[in-house]
């Protein structure tokens, strides 16, 4: 079933290849250990998996095209060196996005990031990433409680990876994400009241 | 409006940021880093198998006259004068296929 914000992203490329721990467990230990050019090769399928997800998770913090590309290769590379130190291989995904989020942190300061102007609630017709009535009330949120909820929501961070990625306590990031949630949910009902959100 | 409720709301509706991004893959890019920076020369698995035979060879012919305890110059007068290999040129080749079946492995891991 088509929901409102998938026709309104009709311009949508095929999705990623859909997330196999298992999978992921496998190329994580081919890559880990034999003969090295075997395990480059289990590496880069790992790369061409997830790549695009990165970059977008990067683009969608902020990060302009180039500093994206940069720091997912970068994140690539650093996770390459410390693969060894991944406990459960299943979990390279999540491992790799708190990589590449650690990095953005590092690498762009918060007043250099570009965010995408709907997140301002402006319209862009070309790149409807988000549909309008979100766009509207994501427009109340502040940058960094935008960032959360894109975290939380778009890239399925858990609390507890944000925390660790920021050095902060879980109880910030949970009490920041529940005023913005709040927010999101006063807005929601003063924009459109009634059961207009579960089509 | 429960909590439930707002949860689906915000990752249906964010969900499509997932593929935000445009950009033509660099998945070369990256693996071409990682190939300088581990020093990993660039070969093909054909080329590789052939390296892999070369130095199966190398070790064997290094083996031939150690584990023989022959010296080579009776081992080249058996194979060239010959015209039947001496018993103790054919344990000498036997040796060396088996250094050879040993060492194989663990050149190709």
């Amino acid at each position: 079933m088509a929901t409102e914000s998938q026709q309104q992203t009709g311009t949508l490329k095929p999705g990623p290849v859909p997330h196999n721990p298992e999978e992921d467990a496998d190329l994580v230990r081919a890559a880990s250990s034999g003969n090295l050019h075997y395990r480059h090769r289990a590496f880069a399928v790992l790369v061409v998996r997830y790549e695009r997800l990165i970059r977008s998770l990067l683009r969608s913090l902020g990060a302009r095209t180039a500093e994206a590309e940069e720091i997912t290769q970068e994140a690539y590379l650093s996770a390459w060196r410390n693969l060894s130190s991944l406990r459960q291989p299943e979990r390279f995904l999540p491992w790799l996005k708190q990589i590449a989020y650690r990095q953005f942190l590092r690498s762009i300061r918060p007043d250099e990031r570009a965010l995408p102007d709907e997140y301002a609630g402006a319209s862009t017709q070309d790149q409807p990433w988000i549909d309008r009535e979100l766009r509207t009330v994501l427009a109340y949120c502040t940058r960094d409680e935008q960032e959360l909820l894109i975290l939380c929501y778009a890239f399925e961070f858990t609390i507890g990876e944000i925390a660790a990625s920021r050095s902060v306590a879980s109880g910030t990031i949970k009490s920041q994400l529940h005023r913005a949630r709040q927010k999101i949910k006063t807005s929601l009902g003063e924009n459109q009241p009634g059961d207009q959100h579960n089509g | 409006m429960d909590d439930q409720a707002l949860d689906a709301i915000l990752r249906e509706r964010l969900a499509p940021l997932r593929q935000v991004d445009e950009a033509p893959s660099q998945v070369r890019s990256i693996m071409d880093t990682l190939d300088k920076q581990t020093a990993l020369p660039r070969i093909t698995a054909r080329s590789h198998d052939w390296l892999l035979l070369a130095a199966w060879l190398l070790a064997t012919l290094v083996a031939l006259p150690l584990l023989s305890q022959l010296d080579l110059a009776a081992v080249s007068h058996a194979l060239t004068n010959s015209p039947v290999p001496a018993p103790t040129t054919l344990l000498s080749l036997g040796a060396a296929l088996l250094v050879g079946l040993l060492v194989y492995p663990m050149l190709s891991d």
